[in-house]
């Protein structure tokens, strides 16, 4: 169950990559006080999803979709407003960020599966299907900096969509790799949808959400525009988004 | 309670941060053949090396001045890693920051083993050195008990306050990497305490707490006996301070954490 009451996220501008303390510091000694840059990414969201249910996320690009995704993971705290989540969440926003280039494969793995709240023994158990998956051989010992992209998506995707999560909230879950490992992904991904447990995923794709939604919430400007069946807003967003204004 | 909670968080999370502590020293070393051994004869020869031409310049005896050397460069090592390392704690993690909902805890927690690792190499190699120069002290250890839980509390503190500033202040390792190379040379790491004390600029020791962490646990190690009590009252009032300074950047920066990683 997720539960968000009036949620906004201000997202900091000025400190986005690290302010320096020079700067920082020549301000105090002038007494100057740079104002706070926000830009507010969501705006008075308020959303339940009851246990089971499955909803796709829609709208523009730049319209808060990840932004979203992230709070409801208890990723980034709410600026104001409340965010209740029961039950374990495991999300798949960018998989492909978050490895350790110095660390082995077989390492990565085992961090990325621990960080997502699997226990040891269900760690021990699925370790091989993950290795037999990701095609990469002795590699695995190698460390990830020698990857290639392609060897390196299929290990991100191997690793992040073997897990069992109460909850699962998935930012524009695409196949990797060539058209072989492609079809492999797909069904997986279609596995990992299809279980009966609260699902969250944004897509561009209509033709997944059609296939795996009950619901579809659309965001526009940090905003939720329409809330309710697949079909009802799916026809109006397909309508209307093209020409819409970001 | 803060402190119960982390402490909770710590005991959890522990195969994580192990793990990932463990891989990180392992990695470090990986692509030499030597591996592990590498800090060690680093050590040596620094700890021989210097030691044998200091002692010339100090007027002190060898075997007496290399144990005392080897020590304060174990321990001189885990306070100014900490330190640094502590700087990037959150910014080498960005990636499992911004990407799940994990405790920050856990990142400070293996910074901290890390550099534990470290200074047990550091002191494993010390203390075969005193061996070598009979100066091991079979009960040194042991009443060094209460200085390395300062020191360690200490590094905690260090290493927590650093990763939020040093995530939200990104040259702030650059600039500590000054201050420790003057720090080294005014902290009594490679000269004995007395030699300021008999010049009558004992306050340079009194005034810098890293002496305090320094001498808590080498004096006990070297002598078998406590250290001066000041020492242990200013070391503890500095691993408070930086505990309380953890706390309260985590209360107010933890939720800006993700946005800035």
């Amino acid at each position: 169950m997720i539960e968000l009451k009036n949620v906004s996220i201000d997202y900091p501008l000025d400190h986005v990559d690290g302010a320096s303390l020079k700067s920082a510091l020549v301000n105090g000694f002038f007494c100057r006080r740079p104002k706070a840059n926000y830009y507010r990414a969501i705006d008075d969201v308020s959303l339940h999803i009851p246990n089971g249910e499955r909803v796709g996320l829609v709208g523009l690009n730049g319209a808060g979709k990840s932004t979203l995704l992230r709070v409801m993971s208890g990723i980034f705290q709410p600026s104001h407003g409340t965010v209740k989540i029961q039950g374990r969440v495991s999300p798949l926003l960018d998989f492909a960020t978050g490895f350790e280039l110095h660390h082995t494969g077989m390492e990565n793995i085992r961090i990325r599966l621990m960080l997502l709240g699997e226990s040891k023994a269900s760690i021990d158990e699925k370790i091989g299907e993950i290795c037999e998956f990701s095609e990469l051989g002795d590699f695995l010992n190698q460390p990830a900096r020698t990857y290639s992209t392609g060897m390196f998506m299929r290990l991100a995707f191997a690793t992040s969509t073997a897990i069992n999560p109460e909850i699962l909230i998935a930012d524009e879950v695409v196949g990797a790799g060539d058209a072989q490992f492609a079809e492999k992904a797909k069904q997986r991904i279609e596995k990992l949808l299809s279980g009966g447990r609260t699902t969250v995923i944004s897509s561009h794709s209509m033709g997944l959400i059609r296939q795996f939604c009950t619901r579809v919430v659309w965001l526009h400007k940090g905003k939720v525009l329409l809330d309710g069946p697949v079909e009802d807003v799916l026809k109006d967003y397909e309508q209307r988004a093209p020409t819409m204004a970001r | 309670m803060w402190l119960f909670r982390e402490f909770k968080l710590a005991v959890d999370n522990f195969n994580i941060w192990s793990y990932l502590s463990v891989s990180d020293v392992k990695n470090k070393f990986r692509r030499s053949k030597l591996g592990v051994i590498w800090p060690v004869l680093q050590q040596l020869a620094f700890s021989l090396g210097a030691g044998v031409i200091w002692a010339a310049v100090f007027h002190l005896k060898p075997e007496e001045f290399i144990p005392f050397l080897t020590m304060g460069f174990a321990i001189w090592g885990f306070i100014s890693g900490s330190m640094m390392e502590g700087c990037s704690s959150f910014v080498v993690a960005h990636g499992y920051l911004k990407q799940l909902p994990l405790p920050q805890s856990i990142f400070i927690f293996r910074t901290v083993f890390t550099q534990l690792i470290y200074l047990a190499i550091g002191i494993g190699t010390a203390l075969a050195v005193l061996l070598y120069f009979g100066k091991l002290h079979p009960l040194g250890l042991f009443y060094a008990l209460p200085g390395l839980l300062l020191l360690i509390s200490y590094a905690y503190g260090a290493i927590g306050t650093l990763a939020y500033l040093g995530l939200r202040y990104r040259d702030l390792q650059h600039g500590l990497a000054g201050i420790f190379s003057l720090l080294f040379v005014i902290t009594p790491v490679i000269y004995p305490a007395q030699v300021l004390i008999q010049k009558g600029l004992g306050f340079a020791i009194y005034m810098n707490p890293f002496s305090s962490l320094i001498e808590i646990v080498r004096v006990p190690v070297l002598t078998g006996n406590f250290a001066d009590g000041s020492h242990y009252l200013i070391a503890g009032i500095f691993a408070a301070v930086l505990i309380v300074c953890r706390f309260y950047l985590g209360s107010r920066w933890g939720r800006y954490v993700p946005f800035w990683s």
